[in-house]
């Protein structure tokens, strides 16, 4: 009871504190009182946003033949974005949740990235992240630009091209904390490593995207899998021969069904070594489906509805059995205006048949479902609420509260669909 | 099957959607882009857009769709002015096609044969959705629209100097139209010289020069950020005695708080179609400056 007062006391301070923020901003302005018909018109319009400061932007007007900021574009763009995030289980025992997913009461540093990308050539682009509060190489890799016949090489260290969750990096997600099945299936980080890709698309009506990409599985690479052993695990240390490294697959097909609906459907495969017992193999399969709704024909383009789907089936030899385990999850994610969207996202995993080798890596049932409301000011700031409930096979129901806060600067990167 | 027939119909599907007699395939980000190539290239030229007129163009998704577009581009033309900063560089890369990437002939920002506004003399985002390289707005204007197709007349000799021709007879006749039609909107503007005019959003800056109109205010407090009622009472306050004539924005913006506004201020609210395409019927950039002089007099 106590605990919980504590984090009553908290969560009242932090929106106090933000409460007052922008009425202390606004007490030093011109004491000109809002229109009331304004306020009401705004809010039918669905958009609200904080008051930003008012101080007359240092712009030029009318400034013709000027030379933009622009011009000496050598230097790569470089964004840095930071996330920090509070959190509150109303349960001990939670379940595991994950890279920079707020796991423990209190506040957390959840990420802070330094993205960097830029042409090198003609012939290559650079695309770099680097986490600078764990200090490590999310991806830094180059992908070439023109090869024949819709060839494309991407190099380097990467994520694997598995799934919709894998690829995406903190500030792109619309939770606080990854889907159970990414954690299950991929590990506390990315499912990562230093390899090659190859793709091609397919010269169709349609987008379809054949890819596939080889990883080096030597500890040394920093190679990051839930799911797969590295080669020490062979016994040599080394890489002996093909089967010691890590092959993935990929088709993805996109259909623009109308200017207002979207679907995207992947398959994914991975094959490489047991973490469990030397010389002995994984198999990860996976496909997802995300589907789309955004009004861009009738101009209501800042309204959009999406609905993830994403599944995975491993089957792994174990010290004298053979596990099968799958998970997966269901997530819709609205956005009411370009400043607010709500989520609602279902999550399992589960054993389907051996016995788990380590409950910690390997759990048994798990289930969790989550809401979350975002408030997004502008490209670059977020600020989200999520609820938690869920349970772990062999332990209690839990659940928790987080908030999150995401600032960007420097270069607005493009994003994928 | 047998396995000819098989080869044979995967290549027909393959190249079912190549026009018969296009030499060129021309994507625009904009509409507009697409629609000038269309109208100076004739059937040498298959041009098509990644946005929709009715889109709000700082607000695109990545869509695949858009890579293979892209992909089969021999020209990519772009507003420029970081504009499309948030989904064209990855389209570009993910389109594996060098023809099209930047510095080469396939790629045309059309920024570059304008004069740029409002260009920040010291950017930061404190001040909103800001550019760098000014403001990426010009496709609002008769006059840059002009400059930014015969751009693209030079861009389709260039890439197929076969055609030099055929697009010279196409530009020819764009011209003549286009500069007897520019005639006549600045002529039936002129009545409506130093009108004062309030904006949603910063979009149509060009316009207003080209046009002679005064922008007074604008309902976004910074460039990006929603209006907020402190902000709008205080352009209200200040433009109360200003005698406004019009009060305009682009038909994705939403449009509540603007017709209270333009109530208050005396003022009529004009929602512009700021692309080709915002309206079924605007097919050509013709179309598009006929409507916009259609809708700014009908108002006033």
């Amino acid at each position: 009871m106590p605990r919980c007062q504590n984090f009553l006391w908290g969560t009242a301070t932090f929106f106090l504190v933000i409460a007052l923020a922008p009425a202390r901003a606004t007490a030093q302005e011109e004491t000109a009182a809002p229109d009331p018909d304004f306020a009401a018109a705004i809010s039918a319009d669905v958009t609200k946003s904080p008051t930003p400061p008012e101080s007359p932007p240092s712009i030029s007007n009318a400034i013709r033949g000027a030379v933009p900021v622009q011009t000496a574009r050598f230097i790569p763009d470089i964004s840095f974005i930071m996330d920090v995030g509070l959190g509150w289980f109303f349960y001990d025992d939670h379940i595991r949740q994950g890279g920079h997913a707020v796991d423990r009461n209190g506040f957390t540093f959840q990420g802070m990235e330094m993205a960097v990308s830029g042409s090198v050539d003609p012939y290559f682009r650079y695309d770099m992240n680097f986490e600078i509060s764990h200090l490590h190489l999310e991806e830094a890799y180059i992908t070439t630009l023109s090869l024949p016949i819709n060839l494309q090489i991407r190099a380097g260290y990467m994520n694997a091209a598995f799934g919709r969750q894998n690829p995406q990096h903190l500030h792109t997600w619309n939770t606080v904390n990854p889907p159970l099945s990414h954690t299950r299936f991929m590990g506390e980080e990315h499912f990562s490593g230093l390899g090659a890709e190859l793709s091609f698309i397919l010269p169709l009506p349609w987008y379809l995207f054949v890819g596939a990409q080889v990883m080096d599985t030597h500890p040394e690479t920093a190679f990051r899998s839930a799911s797969f052993g590295t080669v020490d695990l062979t016994g040599a240390g080394r890489l002996d021969g093909l089967e010691d490294f890590l092959y993935l697959a990929r088709i993805e097909n996109f259909f623009e069904i109308t200017d207002d609906w979207s679907l995207s459907w992947g398959l994914n495969g991975a094959w490489g070594q047991s973490p469990w017992v030397p010389d002995n193999r994984v198999d990860l399969y996976g496909t997802e489906i995300y589907l789309k709704w955004r009004p861009i024909s009738s101009g209501r383009g800042a309204l959009a509805v999406a609905l993830t789907l994403e599944y995975l089936f491993r089957r792994s030899q174990a010290p004298g059995d053979l596990v099968l385990d799958h998970g997966g999850y269901a997530q819709v994610d609205v956005q009411f205006t370009k400043n607010w969207m709500i989520g609602l996202r279902g999550d399992c995993g589960g054993i389907l048949d051996g016995v788990s080798p380590d409950l910690t890596r390997l759990p048994g049932t798990q289930w969790r479902g989550s809401v979350s409301a975002t408030f997004l000011p502008t490209h670059f700031s977020k600020f989200r609420v999520q609820y938690d409930l869920g349970r772990e096979q062999g332990h209690d129901l839990y659940h928790g509260v987080f908030l999150q806060l995401e600032v960007g600067v420097g270069e607005h990167m493009a994003h994928k669909f | 099957m047998s396995g000819r027939t098989g080869i044979l119909l995967g290549l027909a599907i393959c190249f079912a959607s190549l026009p018969a007699t296009a030499r060129l395939r021309v994507v625009g980000t904009l509409p507009d882009f697409a629609a000038i190539a269309t109208e100076i290239g004739g059937d040498r030229v298959h041009a098509e857009s990644l946005i929709r007129g009715t889109q709000d163009p700082h607000y695109v998704d990545a869509k695949p769709s858009m890579i293979l577009r892209v992909n089969r581009a021999d020209l990519l033309i772009c507003i420029g002015m970081g504009l499309e900063d948030g989904w064209l560089p990855v389209l570009m890369t993910q389109s594996r096609n060098g023809e099209i990437q930047v510095g080469q002939p396939g790629y045309l920002d059309a920024s570059t044969v304008i004069a740029p506004m409002e260009v920040p003399v010291n950017p930061d985002r404190t001040m909103g959705d800001v550019h760098g390289a000014g403001n990426p707005h010009y496709y609002t204007s008769p006059r840059e629209m002009f400059q930014v197709a015969e751009a693209i007349y030079r861009r389709l000799v260039q890439l197929d100097p076969e055609g030099r021709r055929h697009y010279e007879t196409g530009w020819k006749a764009f011209e003549q139209k286009y500069r007897e039609k520019m005639t006549s909107w600045k002529s039936r503007l002129s009545s409506f010289e130093g009108f004062r005019v309030i904006v949603y959003h910063e979009s149509w800056i060009y316009m207003l020069e080209w046009s002679g109109l005064k922008k007074v205010g604008a309902l976004e407090p910074v460039p990006g950020i929603p209006p907020n009622p402190r902000h709008v009472t205080k352009v209200l306050n200040k433009v109360r005695e200003l005698d406004v004539g019009f009060v305009i924005q682009e038909i994705y913006h939403p449009t509540n708080l603007s017709k209270i506004f333009a109530t208050k201020a005396k003022a009529r609210l004009v929602i512009l179609p700021s692309m080709v395409g915002a309206e079924p019927a605007i097919k050509t950039i013709s179309d598009k400056f006929d409507r916009i002089i259609k809708l700014l007099t009908e108002a006033g």
